[in-house]
């Protein structure tokens, strides 16, 4: 791979004075039960090459392929398309000291077989033992893959990483009802009993927890207790959509000219972590050779700064936070890492005190769906619970919410001292806020 | 691209009691403006291979860029099969290979062509997206845009241990525009997703419709929200689409239900789901849409399924390995997004078809309801499905009135089809849409509609 990536540098660099090439190689191997049984297994190798170039004219061209054969055809078409490509609002980066930072562990890709399809069958086993007519999926994959970044200016840098993940769903049907739960984790080294029995626990809490379905309320002024998870899908896309540098060079971004200023509840701060080390997000620079660092976006409810890669830094008049990202066949573009929200003063265990009526919501259908620009959210609850009198009293079907971000985030009751992982990827408290308006079908509107 | 003797070499090596090895070629051109610029414009080329491999019931598969030595990815998928199958602790003794009989065929099949994307230049292409974004820029109170155009060309060689070889090739053409206007933190938008098989014309005379998103996102501005509940809505044929695949499709699938006994109980033929006017049908055999093919991923001739018939569960969709498990015909749904991934059981085109009512039978007598054109999305878990408008209007004494923020319905299967209590004779098609499944997204698909009207169903507040 590095021999293409050079021999290609060096043809567009001739050619067409400024470029860059990205070639990226991994091989990920699965295991997969279906039904409670081993049922796939298997692995996916890949490999590509991409060019991006800066032409005579100050414009982009880029081009990439996984074709071994068609490297050498990336020089003359990249320079075709840079004929009308966006202009370059940036040049490629010198070389940098990169922070060091631990990304990657033998042991993720040493772990066998056997041992995944071992806990794979304890995991269902502990879900049988006390529901034996649930029907569980599990998946396994483990994953090497080496990046390699070069460009004209004089980066030259590669980083290796690994992960290992384990994802889980189990499906109960009664009657009409089909409930479906599921939680999973990534790592950086190989899975473990910790992770699994984590994971496992959870999802026995939930299914012990939705045996009765209840009638949801209705309305605005209800305290709606979000999990971890639950946070993450309905708070964090409308939230970080505001930072994206994409959104804030368009002039679309709710945040545009308020950086500064207070916009959530004071006790909120969130950031973005690359250099945690050992996290399936952590790396010593981003896609475009930028050094990587922590970026704050709230602290103490006050807004800081958004996450630009080149472009969309040079764009702003800005300078690029090392947030550029991307795939073989995409340009870079701004994206997040490891996100982080500081814990609050209320005990884990204590954020059901004192709900006389609530909702707890732990995993959303359909989110995304609505005006994510503006900060709106909306979705129905595919996993939602009553509380009543500071306990889970059942499940609650068949009941959307909806809200704005900056609002539901300024009305917040409590946040709970520990963060806790979400997807390997997210570090995020439990909070409760009663800026959420809540529209069930099973209640009057 | 003939990779015929490569592959059937290959596969004489195997001895599993099924292997299938894919080998696929693919371009892809991609433009994007945001804002008033061009953002992006490449030109992506991809080659790879799959093999599937079937022992004793278990699966192994290796997907490759590395085309050389074709005979060892066969050795590899399927030792690791009969690994599997061999089980941990013995657990899976008895098991066997099932799958429905397919009449091995040899044949290739030349991509549908109406206006080649591929003949037409950069410039050309570039120059129109240009001139429809100058014309959402041309609408007052505009604060950004997205333009993204795509056309793709993919060919793959299939070939089966039981003598099937296909080649088979497809040109996909997609469009989305949107525009969006913002008044300090309100930001609206507005915008449409279109798609076509193998014709750049559906990217060609959009002028009108790229202005009338541009003047509805500025409207939205002024729009009221909803508060949310139950409410009469009407969907447009676009948006009943999105319905049918959502709330009707997914459960369709025959991968939800072969190893299910409990949902196997619910989803039994001859279940009626609702009034004699629900009559709904999926096919990659209807020719010419953006799910249409001859062949699905394990080589099995598209056909035509009827789902559901006068308001009863009359079939669903399969692969060879469903189909065989539930004793049921194979119906060519088992599709892969890319050489990367298995075959898994989708939809193609998912239709409902005509009923007897016109748009005005639907109006009347609705004093206080909803009218929602357009998609934004959608998404299933089981019984429970979600999807949201483009549109809403309000209804009042049976008349379309002013337009309020566009809203999101959610409902839930075995109860919103008996609120489906009329449909009207007036069937549409759209070809803007992707699903996602397993991690394969966004794999092409059509849907077509006439109007219908749903009564009590739950829509969010905005």
């Amino acid at each position: 791979m590095t021999n293409h990536s050079e021999q290609l540098l060096d043809l567009a660099t001739t050619a067409h004075g400024n470029a860059e090439v990205f070639a990226e190689t991994s091989e990920r191997h699965h295991v997969e039960f279906e039904a409670n049984r081993p049922k796939n297994i298997g692995q996916r190798q890949s490999s590509g090459i991409a060019l991006r170039i800066i032409n005579k004219n100050g414009r982009i061209g880029f081009s990439s392929t996984s074709d071994n054969d068609k490297i050498d055809e990336l020089v003359d078409r990249t320079g075709v398309l840079s004929e009308y490509g966006a202009e370059a609002k940036f040049q490629f980066p010198i070389a940098s000291d990169y922070p060091s930072v631990a990304t990657s562990d033998s042991s993720a890709v040493d772990i066998t077989d056997d041992e995944l399809l071992a806990f794979g069958r304890s995991a269902i086993d502990a879900i049988l033992s006390e529901f034996p007519d649930a029907l569980c999926s599990a998946e396994f994959s483990k994953s090497s893959g080496q990046q390699h970044l070069i460009n004209s200016a004089g980066v030259n840098a590669a980083h290796n990483h690994t992960s290992c993940s384990f994802y889980m769903g189990v499906e109960l049907i009664r009657g009409t009802d089909m409930l479906s739960v599921w939680d999973g984790t990534v790592t950086t080294v190989a899975i473990n009993e910790s992770n699994l029995e984590r994971i496992v626990s959870g999802l026995l809490t939930k299914l012990r927890n939705s045996q009765k379905i209840v009638e949801a309320p209705s309305g605005k002024d209800i305290p709606v207790l979000f999990s971890p998870v639950g946070f993450n899908g309905t708070f964090l896309p409308p939230l970080l959509s505001g930072f994206n540098g994409k959104n804030v060079a368009t002039g679309s971004s709710p945040l545009i000219g308020r950086w500064g200023e207070k916009m959530l509840d004071q006790r909120i701060s969130i950031s973005d972590d690359p250099l945690r080390p050992m996290t399936p997000a952590s790396r010593p620079m981003d896609d475009e050779g930028i050094p990587s660092r922590r970026l704050n976006f709230v602290s103490n409810g006050v807004v800081g700064e958004p996450f630009l890669d080149l472009q969309t830094a040079g764009e702003t008049d800005k300078t690029s936070t090392g947030s550029g990202m991307r795939s073989i066949n995409t340009t870079p573009s701004p994206s997040t890492s490891f996100i982080t929200m500081a814990g609050g003063e209320t005990p884990n265990d204590a954020m059901f005190n004192d709900i006389k009526q609530g909702i707890l919501v732990e995993q959303l259908l359909g989110a995304g769906q609505g005006n994510e620009l503006g900060g709106d959210f909306r979705a129905n609850l595919s996993l939602g619970f009553l509380i009543e009198n500071g306990e889970v009293v059942g499940r609650v079907k068949d009941t959307m919410i909806s809200g704005n971000v900056y609002e539901a985030l300024n009305e917040i009751e409590a946040i709970s001292e520990k963060p806790e992982p979400v997807w390997g990827t997210r570090l995020l408290p439990w909070v409760r806020t009663r800026g959420v308006e809540i529209a069930s079908s099973s209640s009057p509107s | 691209m003939s990779y015929q003797s490569q592959i059937e070499d290959a596969l004489t090596a195997n001895n599993a009691d099924y292997c299938e090895i894919r080998i696929e070629e693919s371009d892809s051109t991609r433009l994007t403006y945001r804002g008033k610029s061009l953002d992006d414009i490449n030109i992506t080329s991809g080659k790879g291979g799959a093999v599937r491999a079937c022992v004793n019931g278990s699966w192994g598969f290796a997907s490759f860029n590395d085309l050389e030595d074709l005979n060892s990815r066969v050795k590899d998928a399927t030792e690791q099969a009969r690994s599997l199958a061999s089980g941990y602790k013995g657990e899976l003794e008895g098991e066997s290979t099932m799958l429905a009989e397919v009449e091995p065929h040899t044949d290739i099949v030349e991509p549908v062509i109406v206006k080649d994307p591929r003949r037409i230049s950069l410039q050309e292409k570039t120059k129109l997206a240009d001139h429809y974004n100058h014309i959402v820029w041309s609408q007052p109170g505009i604060a950004s845009s997205d333009i993204i155009y795509g056309d793709n060309s993919r060919k793959v060689a299939f070939a089966n241990s039981d003598g099937t070889y296909v080649e088979q090739e497809v040109i996909h053409v997609i469009c989305r525009i949107s525009a969006q206007a913002r008044e300090g933190s309100d930001v609206q938008q507005a915008g449409f997703s279109i798609g076509a098989l193998g014709d750049y014309g559906v990217f060609e005379d959009l002028d009108d419709q790229v202005s009338q998103a541009a003047k509805r996102a500025v409207g939205l501005l002024k729009a009221k929200p909803l508060k949310g509940g139950q409410r009469t809505v009407i969907l447009d044929p676009v948006l009943a689409g999105v319905f049918v695949h959502e709330a009707f499709g997914h459960l369709s699938e025959a991968d939800n239900v072969y190893e299910n006994e409990k949902l196997k109980e619910l989803m039994y033929m001859g279940r009626k789901f609702g009034g004699e006017h629900l009559n709904f049908t999926d096919g990659a055999a209807q020719p010419g849409m953006r799910g249409s093919y001859k062949y699905d991923d394990e080589g099995t001739p598209a056909a035509l399924t009827p789902l559901v018939r006068d308001g009863v569960l009359v079939g669903r969709l399969h692969s060879r390995e469903t189909a065989a498990k539930t004793g049921e015909a194979p119906t060519g749904n088992a599709r892969a997004i890319s050489y990367r991934f298995p075959p898994i059981v989708r939809m193609t085109n998912t239709f409902i078809e005509n009923g007897e009512a016109t748009f005005d039978d639907l109006l009347e007598g609705v004093e206080d309801g909803v009218y929602v054109k357009n998609w934004y999305g959608g998404m299933t878990q089981h019984e429970m499905f979600t999807f949201s408008s483009g549109e809403a209007y309000m209804i009042r004494n049976g008349e379309v009135q002013e337009a309020v923020r566009p809203v999101m319905l959610s409902g839930n299967l075995f109860e919103t089809l008996e609120n489906v209590d009329a449909v009207a004779n007036d069937r549409g098609f759209n070809q803007g849409g992707g699903c996602g499944k397993g991690g394969q997204m966004p794999l092409p698909v059509g849907t077509g509609s006439p109007h219908i009207r749903i009564r009590n169903c739950l829509i969010s507040g905005a």
